[in-house]
């Protein structure tokens, strides 16, 4: 295994209680975030309830955005500099997926479900 | 391509061998012979009709500048693309234009494009530009970039032009980027392509330059064009393209047949080598060597099709 997946795997299992935490249905939170690290978003996979406002912050020194794909193409941030946050918040249940519009291998879900 | 390496003890020289040599020279469709020296080629001589070949002059490659970013890889963005305007400034002979291959500015906001149009302009050159994907974060993804380089250019803002005998086109990828893919060209600009080089004579030498790279480097990373290939098909009857890149951050080459590739150094910051690091973020590297990993690129035509290569970083590592 080359040193670079193993570093990989070892910030994948760092984020791994935070994902947990995330991914379960949040009936009571009404904020979310999603943190932009690494070019990845940190969950990728995101489940809420809805009503749920979502933050994305970026903590890379490169910027990054939010951009809805296909039928979500409503969501669009703005470039995200080095800490800049973007909130959206998703009134009813469905399935949307997100990619960055500068780095689009870097791709998000999210799920709202009551 | 070059993976046979079998000795052949007819031919001079430990790293040459039959079949390199019969790669290394070839008669193009046009009738002249090329050879390839570094590994780009460069013309020797021209038999049966007269080729219809560069006259001498030279051009600058620009990239990556970045206006805007200060981060901890390169406070000074802006000092170091004056660095790199005095070193155009310095060339000799004077280049006859420049190109810039995008990421001019770092966040798209009016005041970087300000900043780079007066350091740029600095140079006293006509200058061309093709916008990278952070020139075009404005909400109207480019309306603002088009509104300040777009006056003569189509669709998204590509465009071609002649300079002593030599076709340069401008093409746009970092437009509409798909989940999980790569920069793109769409079927708009490749149609405008095809029509944009349907009457040049096979032996006019081609310069394309784009910002992300024309070959896949690293798809990982995004560092390629998803329809390159369909733009490469419309140029392969030319007897010499060379491509131009920036995106990169960092001087690569290749040459595949008739078509040579270069990416370029930024102004502003390195990036790591392909998949030398977990992500293609700005690579900080010790401030008295920052100099010698940014550059720009002197490029010459001297009567032959193919041009020359100088990659000059600001300052001596
Ligand atoms: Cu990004």
């Amino acid at each position: 295994m080359s040193a670079l997946s193993l570093r990989c795997i070892t910030r994948r299992l760092a984020a791994l209680p935070l994902a947990l935490l995330l991914c379960a249905p949040a009936s009571a939170a009404t904020q979310v975030t999603v943190l932009i690290h690494d070019y990845a978003f940190e969950p990728r996979n995101l489940v809420i309830a809805p009503g749920t406002e979502v933050i994305w912050k970026n903590a890379d020194a490169v910027p990054h955005n939010i951009v809805g794909v296909g039928a979500d193409a409503h969501l669009r941030s703005p470039a995200l500099d080095q800490d800049d946050s973007y909130r959206s918040r998703f009134p009813s249940s469905g399935e949307f997926d997100y990619v960055c519009g500068l780095h689009p291998h870097m791709q998000g879900h999210i799920s709202v479900r009551p | 391509m070059h993976d046979e390496s079998t000795p052949d003890a007819t031919l001079p020289g430990p790293r040459l061998n039959r079949r390199r040599a019969l790669q290394c020279l070839l008669w193009s469709g046009s009738g002249a012979l090329w050879a390839l020296r570094g590994g780009v080629p460069t013309l020797l001589g021209a038999i049966g009709e007269a080729q219809a070949a560069s006259e001498t002059f030279s051009f600058v490659q620009i990239s990556d500048t970045h206006v805007g970013f200060n981060k901890a890889a390169n406070p000074d963005t802006q000092a170091t693309l004056q660095l790199a305007i005095d070193k155009v400034r310095a060339l000799q002979p004077r280049p006859t234009l420049m190109l810039h291959t995008g990421d001019v500015s770092h966040l798209s906001k009016p005041e970087e494009f300000d900043t780079a149009a007066q350091l740029i302009g600095a140079a006293g050159l006509d200058t061309f530009y093709v916008p990278g994907e952070h020139d075009v974060l404005d909400a109207d993804g480019g309306a603002l970039w088009r509104q300040r380089y777009g006056r003569g250019t189509q669709g998204g803002g590509w465009y071609s032009f002649e300079q002593h005998g030599v076709h340069f086109i401008g093409l746009v990828n970092v437009l509409d980027f798909k989940p999980g893919g790569l920069g793109r060209l769409g079927s708009e600009q490749l149609d405008w392509l095809a029509r944009d080089v349907k009457g040049l004579a096979a032996s006019t030498p081609i310069v394309v330059f784009a910002h992300i790279p024309l070959w896949t480097i690293y798809a990982d990373w995004g560092w390629g064009t998803d329809d390159a290939a369909q733009a490469l098909a419309l140029l392969r009857r030319f007897g010499s393209v060379t491509v131009l890149n920036g995106h990169i951050h960092q001087t690569l080459q290749k040459v595949e047949g008739q078509v040579s590739f270069h990416t370029a150094f930024s102004t502003a910051y390195p990036q790591p080598a392909p998949g030398s690091a977990t992500n293609p973020g700005p690579l900080t590297v010790p401030a008295e060597r920052l100099r010698s990993v940014l550059g720009i690129r002197d490029i010459r035509f001297a009567g032959g099709s193919a041009p020359r290569f100088d990659d000059l970083p600001l300052a001596q590592a």
